[in-house]
């Protein structure tokens, strides 16, 4: 397990708003703490920079694994969303049912390998939906 | 709606109307967010076991259900 400092998590933290870099869900309304992701995993060479770490809810961070691409339906290597490089609306669209859907291959290929529309997880996206939380 | 969403859906109802407040300011302890982490970094290195793995997976669903709870808490609080 690398370690992180306070400092870097921090710094880290707070340039996500202390929210998912991935599925966008607020800290705040979940009782886990958010773990720092190296988007590049480890296993793969990445660092621990800033620019290799993101902020990430357990339950996108689980299912991301040291996973850096993924197939996309037309069996082509996507990689994944990298919220350093990348703009979630270009890849990226909620829609009011709490789902989200992909604008992109990149953006397919994130959804699945991080199982975003979980049944569980859709429902509680669309009461954060409900409440303004999640525009 | 299945059965189990419903169970969820009633739970979370009953927290956030009771006690919004605190669920509003719910954290798992420090010590089960560092088994949460653990397990995590286990099942990201692909060492977890059958058993650790389902264990995230039900903290992971209290997790959603206390999520739900907090956003019912807050649109009650924000009345």
């Amino acid at each position: 397990m690398i370690r992180i400092s306070e400092k870097l998590r921090l710094q880290v933290a707070q340039s996500a708003d202390f929210k998912c870099e991935y599925c966008l869900t607020p800290e705040f309304f979940l009782a886990t703490t958010f773990h720092i992701d190296h988007i590049r995993s480890v296993k793969h060479g990445g660092k621990t920079t800033l620019r290799n770490l993101a902020y990430a809810c357990p339950h996108c961070n689980q299912n991301k694994g040291s996973d850096i691409a993924s197939y996309s339906n037309d069996d082509e290597i996507v990689r994944l969303f990298n919220p350093r490089i990348d703009f979630w609306i270009e890849h990226f669209e909620v829609l009011s049912n709490g789902t989200i859907s992909y604008l992109s291959s990149i953006g397919e290929a994130t959804i699945n390998t991080l199982r975003f529309n979980q049944l569980e997880r859709i429902i509680f996206r669309k009461s954060l939906i409900e409440i303004g939380v999640i525009p | 709606m299945t059965a189990f969403v419903s169970a969820q859906d009633q739970i979370a109802s009953f927290m956030a109307d009771v006690m919004p407040q605190q669920i509003l300011s719910f954290k798992f302890s420090n010590d089960l967010q560092r088994r949460i982490q653990l397990l995590t970094d286990m099942k990201k290195n692909g060492t977890i076991s059958l058993s650790e793995s389902e264990e995230l997976e039900k903290y992971l669903n209290y997790d959603l259900l206390i999520g739900l709870a907090k956003a019912r808490a807050y649109q009650l609080v924000s009345k």
